[in-house]
């Protein structure tokens, strides 16, 4: 029934494997573009080390090209990361492109390589062996995503910000997608060689480039059959297009290409967007969960969790913060306040690791300032922001269980082999991500997506991310903004309660009365500089503040 | 997040070892079916059963210049022989769209599923070194129209070619340059990322060698390169006698306009690729005194051209070049050989097509050896008035 399809199923696989390894770093939101080069070290690489005798009598002898291949085509992405991972967008994808190219220069000049005339090799891959490969890469990416480190790509691809202030290593999570991309493209390389049985430099042009992006984006990089469906749809188009008789030469193109338009026009997703409705909703987890178990006791009250002097940051000639010194210690709800560019967020900012300071030290939760995002987040800091960063394309559910990053075990290696440790792990950190969304009053949205919500409801949904990490110290930056006076009493409620639970917090917030309600503490800031700190209604009586803050035009009816 | 993703892939490569793929033994069943064997002989064999031969070309994409010529002169040919009477031929024609994808996957189809008596192409010889190894696995007789390139026939008994190799119309055309000219040093320009043109360069080192022409200048460029200048300064500076050039049309325009404009006055040499009268028109003034090595010219008196140039522009508006003549020519072959025992299986064309011995074809005498390969003689023309002629 095969005969005489066996070559293009064959290549559809092949498709597959390369739309693989462009769907990996689409996962993590990196436009890399490389492949082609990792593709060609590899599969030239290979011709070294594969034998031309079959193993065993029987076993492919490409089995050893395979490993070989991953390695070149990782170490290649290793190296070719390390200086270009510092670009982003469009122009990671243009080194990424000129890295390939300078490779296939590299080969096409090389003695060993046969220049451009290229090597003939036995065609060792069979249509059943692509298959396998490609049904290995699926199952890889099945259990990647719904775990630890799936979450972590996804949100690094939505925001690198919110990332990094939920604990994810930014950096390491973008190196380690290249590297796996780079893994997947040598694969491919080795296949590719010992399929066609014949590679010169310009089977790894740019068009193998284009042709691996395109199946990758048309399948979709949201699930993990994406470039399965991708290889297939554009494998298959010409075959149909030739069983209803329609003659070959610029027609078909001209068809691929309108139906690829129609795809990208009105599946977004790409064609995986068809099955999105196959994913079960979000179920609320057994009674049987006690999610705090096991999470790290809360310092005792009291306890100094931070500690800074003299700390500055100015951006040119503007001073922003100029010599803060600020302590904060566990079981306080330490409010800042002050006018618009007093210097409140650059401060916060600065304390969680998002700006370095210009000048001035000191140590949050043990962890030095000027340190990188996902440090204060691994050492129990947890924050909002001012404009909400919440991972659109993820659900409710999914952005509160990004958050529980820092307090959860990487599952991934676990998953592979069904270990049931790993499940107990997943189970725990989705009863954590539940009860944070109970706490804020979201959990009947938990299938929802935040563009759906309402912006009350988006700052709450935040703040649920943010508690996910179980948190020593909660940064959290004008909670209350757009929010209507029940909604922002609520908050208030909600802000005490968790002081209750032993969660420190550090909020900005320009509604005085909810400060008053809710703090321990208030610092004022003008100019970039505290002038007034204490008890919070001997502050706000202070005249200073009153001046500094409220101006001599009394508007409290807009913030009381 | 790194460690866990290289250990993913150790692991895929575990599961991978673990499933044990193994590989199939090829077997070559020669099948055979009487309604493809008819009576007679020669010209009077009739076969009732309508022969399937199939075509790869690249219809689309980089290589088109060649395959619709090659396309229209098959066509042409198959055309006449089934007005002949006797057998009726059928062409079912695939479009590789110059990738080796689409042509493995055209030659599977026609194998397997049209079950055709016979193969003719790929366009180049590059698929044609991945598409051969299935066609002589499955004991299927391939005729290759303008795969030029070296160690082609050696792929199989199967595997034939009735294109002249290039390293014959280059040995063929330099001598005649060297004879009309009186050449002492070259220039010798070449695309080396292209398989073909590297191909050529090497063959023409060889031949300059053996014809004690030194080379005063050698220098390369790459397929898509537009702009030569400094190539072709340090040529005008190396002041040869003449340039052999070996670059694909893409290239072959911008260059040899760019070497008139430069003030570059010694004639260019150059091997199949130049054999088009699209080429010509395209450079217009600067194909004056170009010099072209290749299989065939359309101002040959070989038996049948005149006609064939005739036919050819009044059915397609467009005159042929050398790749319609060759894909024309094939045609015959096929004929010729199916002719030879009135029997168009498989095995009988693969056994007669290694047999044909001084065919009087369009392209001259013509033979093919039981190895596959081309003997014919080569013919070299000189670019005067916008027009090829003899040299």
């Amino acid at each position: 029934m095969l005969a005489g399809y066996d070559a293009l199923i064959t290549t559809i696989a092949l498709g597959a494997i390369l739309a693989y390894s462009f769907h990996v770093v689409l996962m993590a939101g990196q436009l890399s573009l490389g492949q082609a080069g990792f593709a060609s070290l590899a599969a030239y690489v290979s011709t070294l080390v594969v034998p031309t005798e079959p193993i065993a009598g029987s076993i492919s002898p490409v089995i050893v090209g395979l490993p070989m291949g991953a390695l070149v085509g990782a170490a290649a992405a290793f190296v070719v990361g390390l200086p270009v991972l510092r670009l982003r967008g469009v122009f990671l994808a243009i080194a990424t492109i000129a890295s390939a190219e300078m490779i296939r220069v590299l080969i096409n000049n090389a003695e060993w390589t046969n220049g451009a005339l290229g090597m003939r090799l036995d065609r060792w891959v069979t249509f059943d062996f692509a298959w396998a490969v490609v049904a290995v890469l699926a199952y890889l990416f099945w259990r990647l995503g719904p775990s630890r480190s799936g979450r972590a790509f996804a949100a690094v691809r939505e925001d690198e910000l919110a990332a990094g202030s939920m604990g994810v290593d930014v950096a390491r999570t973008r190196m380690a997608s290249f590297v796996a991309s780079g893994a997947i493209a040598g694969v491919y390389g080795v296949m590719f060689a010992y399929f066609f049985g014949r590679i010169t430099p310009v089977s790894f042009d740019f068009s193998l480039t284009v042709s691996g992006l395109v199946t990758a984006v048309l399948g979709g990089y949201l699930v993990f059959f994406g470039p399965v469906l991708g290889a297939v749809f554009l494998g298959a188009v010409p075959e149909v297009q030739n069983a209803l008789g329609l003659e070959a030469g610029w027609i078909h193109p001209l068809v691929t290409g309108v139906l690829l338009l129609a795809v990208i026009l009105f599946l977004p997703g790409g064609l995986s967007t068809l099955f999105a409705r196959l994913r079960p909703a979000p179920a609320r987890p057994g009674p049987d969960y006690a999610p705090l178990d096991a999470l790290d006791p809360l310092p005792d009250p009291g306890t100094p969790l931070a500690s800074v002097t003299g700390l500055a940051k100015s951006y040119g000639a503007v001073n922003a913060v100029r010599g803060v010194d600020l302590e904060i210690r566990a079981g306080e709800v330490l409010g800042v306040i002050g006018p618009n560019g007093a210097g409140k967020t650059t401060l916060v900012n600065m304390i969680s690791g998002l700006e370095p300071p210009t000048a001035g030290e000191g140590t949050v939760l043990g962890v030095p300032i000027g340190s990188r995002p996902h440090r204060f987040a691994q050492a129990g800091v947890s924050r909002t922001f001012q404009h909400s960063k919440l991972f659109e394309r993820l659900t409710v559910l999914d952005n509160v269980l990004v958050g529980t990053h820092v307090v959860s075990r990487s599952t991934y290696l676990r998953r592979l082999l069904w270990l049931p440790s790993a499940r107990r792990d997943e189970r725990r950190a989705l009863a954590l991500a539940w009860a944070q969304l109970e706490r804020v009053g979201l959990a009947d949205r938990a299938a929802a997506r935040p563009g759906a919500l309402s912006y009350g409801d988006r700052r709450r949904l935040e703040i649920a991310r943010a508690l996910a990490a179980h948190p020593t110290l909660l940064i959290l930056d004008e909670p209350a903004a757009g929010m209507n006076h029940v909604e922002a009493l609520e908050l208030a409620g909600l802000i005490r309660g968790l002081a209750d639970d032993g969660v420190t917090v550090l909020f900005i917030e320009h509604n005085v009365k909810m400060v008053l309600d809710a703090c321990t503490r208030l610092v004022v800031l003008d100019f970039g500089e505290v002038i007034a700190e204490g008890e919070p209604r001997e502050v706000a009586a202070d005249p200073r503040v009153v001046e500094a803050y409220l101006g001599t035009e009394h508007e409290e009816s807009e913030h009381v | 997040m790194r460690l866990k993703s290289t250990t993913g892939a150790v692991l895929a490569a575990a599961a991978l070892l673990a499933t044990g793929a193994c590989v199939s033994e090829d077997t070559n069943e020669a099948s055979s079916d009487s309604a493809l064997s008819g009576s007679g002989t020669g010209a009077d064999c009739t076969i009732d059963e309508t022969v399937k031969i199939g075509a790869v070309f690249s219809l689309t994409e980089a290589a088109a210049f060649a395959g619709t010529y090659q396309q229209e002169g098959l066509a042409l040919g198959f055309e006449e022989l089934n007005a002949a009477g006797g057998i009726t031929y059928e062409v079912i024609q695939e479009d590789d769209k110059t990738s080796v994808e689409d042509s493995v996957a055209a030659f599977g189809k026609l194998i397997d599923r049209d079950e055709v008596s016979a193969i003719v192409g790929p366009t180049l010889s590059n698929m044609a070194f991945t598409t051969y190894t299935d066609a002589e696995s499955a004991g299927v007789p391939a005729l290759g129209v303008s795969t030029t390139a070296e160690g082609i026939p050696e792929m199989g008994d199967y595997i034939f070619r009735a294109s002249l190799p290039e390293e014959v119309a280059l040995a063929a055309s330099i001598p005649a340059a060297k004879e009309a000219l009186g050449l002492t040093k070259v220039a010798v320009l070449y695309d080396n990322a292209d398989e073909f043109t590297t191909s050529a360069a090497n063959t023409i080192k060889d031949v300059l060698n053996d014809e004690n022409i030194e080379i005063v200048a050698e220098e390369t460029f790459e397929t898509a390169d537009t702009d030569f200048a400094a190539q072709l300064t340090s040529v005008l500076e190396a002041e040869p006698d003449a340039v052999i050039l070996s670059a694909l049309p893409g290239a072959t325009v911008p260059l040899v306009k760019q070497a008139r404009n430069l003030g570059i006055e010694a004639p260019i040499v150059g091997g199949n690729a130049f054999n088009s009268p699209v080429l010509v028109g395209a450079l217009e003034d600067a194909s004056e005194g170009l010099i072209v090595g290749g299989a065939w010219s359309a101002a040959s008196d070989t038996t049948g051209n005149a006609e064939f140039i005739a036919n050819y522009t009044e059915k397609y508006g467009r005159a042929p070049d050398q790749f319609a003549a060759q894909a024309y020519t094939a045609a015959y072959l096929l004929d010729q050989a199916i002719r030879a025992d009135c029997d168009a299986n498989r095995e009988a064309i693969k056994d007669n097509l290694g047999q044909i011995l001084e065919y009087d074809s369009i392209l001259g005498p013509i033979s093919i050896d039981e190895g596959g390969e081309v003997t014919q003689e080569p013919v070299v023309q000189i670019v005067h008035d916008g027009a090829f002629t003899l040299l």
